[in-house]
């Protein structure tokens, strides 16, 4: 395993990721989503150790070593580089995302669950997806949630949801896709999911 | 007495917090070591809050650290009790709270010197809660301590705090260099004027001053491999923190955790401490019973867990 006496800010990308330079594509992918838990705010305790300002510097890099190393041929030449055959790396820009300009009101919300603001059930994302007139299929893509995923969060199937730390990943990603509050999302949507019975064993 | 021939693995378990299951994974990680044909001695270290003979069903122990550490028995060995677990032995605490919430220096010394010298394949030493400096020394008798915690957040900013403080001591502990000592000690508190923030720029500040001083530091953070138990777990996500802890702590500190395994809430537990029986004696087959015995595998065997989807 990597054990490097360097500072987060000065590691390389599977130093940040923690993983091996030989990691596959899946372990990458796990431990950008175990980071991506383990650095956001609502990780508990956290801040005895980094400040808030810290854990976003973290949280970027952590995003950056996934762009590069999770794009095969961007992997390829940060290998190259590493081994100093090459000076120089594309970092691929941020994905853009559909989510960047989408802000849902009230009003909106309102049109879209015929009346309601809320809950965040499943079927009231599907409904709001709906109503901004989303493809299931274009969302997990662009999401990144997979086709399975999306149907199981849209139909609170609590025996096919992921575990808990993916499942807030995705419905963060989700949520921001809508133009809904990412954190009211996962509230309401765990609340109900819980008194359904999910235990993600 | 001194004779060290034998391999001895001391660990001593703490964790910040208090009542998080320390003294009850001790005695129990004791028999399932016991089970695996391992002799063990427990030493209860908790001054002041001794009560680990109760777990293991002992009410009134004829002897404790007190008759030791006042000096009116010369060895340690003359402390230790059997319990109903054959090559299962104890040390008990001491239960004279103010002779011993707050031993001096020398006598703390003199009781690790004499741990030291016990004779067994695994001694491990229950903690009091908190970060005093007694705890913290006993957490330092070896590098890979026992680093235990709940999924609660008021549980995992204590152990952070703990792990802080147990790393600051151990540098600090490292160095007779005054002015190491003192940037050491400022580094403690990050509001500190001279701007060091992290034990990364702690750690350049002393190369700054002596070369070699830094050097070693680095070394003995390496060699520093605390191992993490999450107990009292619910669920899945809840045993996956013990990940999130690992990866913090090698962000913030560079030291690697090796997480040994997590421990299920279980009301078994509970039933067999009202009953005043070890766990793994009383309810031998319970869900915290088989964690118990995974995590002594991967102990015995230096083993860890690794992060996997499902
Ligand atoms: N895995 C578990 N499942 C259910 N209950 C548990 C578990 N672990 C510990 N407990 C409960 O927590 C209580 C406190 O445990 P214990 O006395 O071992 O804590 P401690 O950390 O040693 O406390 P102190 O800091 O006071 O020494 C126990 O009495 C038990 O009821
Ligand atoms: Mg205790």
């Amino acid at each position: 395993m990597v054990s490097s006496m360097k500072t987060w800010r000065d590691q390389n990308y599977y130093e940040i990721l923690e993983v091996d330079p030989q990691a596959t594509d899946e372990e990458i992918r796990i431990a950008y989503e175990k980071l991506k838990t383990t650095y956001s705010p609502s990780s508990p305790g956290i801040y005895a150790l980094f400040t808030p300002q810290e854990m976003k510097e973290i949280l970027a890099k952590v995003e950056e070593a996934y762009r590069v190393l999770s794009n095969p041929r961007n992997r390829n030449e940060y290998d190259l580089m590493l081994r100093g055959e090459k000076t120089e790396v594309t970092i691929p820009a941020p994905a853009p995302a559909i989510s960047l300009h989408r802000h849902l009101g009230p009003a909106e919300l309102r049109e879209a669950l015929g009346g309601e603001e809320g809950p965040f059930s499943g079927e009231n994302l599907r409904k709001i997806r709906e109503y901004l007139s989303l493809e299931a299929d274009e969302v997990a893509r662009e999401t990144k949630i997979g086709r399975n995923n999306l149907s199981s969060i849209e139909e609170e199937d609590i025996n096919s949801l992921p575990a808990l730390v993916y499942l807030k990943g995705f419905l963060k990603a989700y949520a921001k896709v809508l133009g809904l509050d990412p954190y009211k999302v996962i509230e309401d949507y765990l609340a109900r999911i819980t008194r359904k019975g999910y235990q993600r064993e | 007495m001194y004779g060290e021939k034998r391999e001895k693995n001391i660990w001593a378990i703490g964790g910040g917090k208090g009542g998080i299951g320390k003294s009850f994974v001790v005695a129990n990680l004791g028999i399932a070591l016991c089970e695996r044909g391992k002799e063990v001695i427990l030493v209860d270290a908790d001054l002041g809050g001794a009560n680990l003979h109760t777990l293991l069903g002992i009410t009134y122990p004829t002897i404790t650290l007190d008759d030791f550490i006042r000096k009116e028995v010369r060895n340690i060995e003359d402390v230790l009790v059997e319990t109903e677990v054959p090559h299962l032995k104890l040390i008990s605490g001491s239960l004279d709270i103010l002779t011993m919430s707050n031993p001096k220096y020398t006598q703390k010394q003199r009781v690790i010197r004499h741990i030291y010298s016990l004779d067994a394949d695994y001694i491990i030493i229950d903690l009091g809660a908190g970060s005093s400096y007694h705890v913290l020394d006993f957490f330092l008798v070896s590098e890979r301590g026992i680093f235990l915690i709940t999924p609660e957040p008021t549980s995992l900013e204590n152990a952070y705090r703990f792990l802080k403080g147990v790393f600051f001591r151990k540098l600090r502990n490292l160095t007779s260099q005054y002015e190491v000592k003192k940037i050491i000690e400022l580094a403690m508190d990050r509001g500190n004027p001279e701007g060091i923030k992290t034990p990364f720029d702690l750690l350049e500040r002393v190369e700054g001053i002596d070369r070699e001083m830094g050097a070693l530091l680095k070394e003995e953070i390496r060699r520093f491999r605390p191992q993490l138990i999450v107990n009292q777990v619910r669920n899945r996500a809840e045993a996956e923190i013990g990940f999130f802890v690992k990866s913090a702590c090698r962000k913030y500190f560079g030291i690697e955790l090796s997480y040994l395994g997590y421990i299920f809430y279980d009301h078994n537990v509970y039933l067999s401490i009202q009953k005043g029986r070890p766990l793994l004696l009383n309810h031998p087959t319970s869900d915290a019973a088989r964690c118990i015995r995974d995590i002594t595998s991967k102990l015995i065997n230096g083993g860890e867990l690794s992060w996997s989807l499902r």
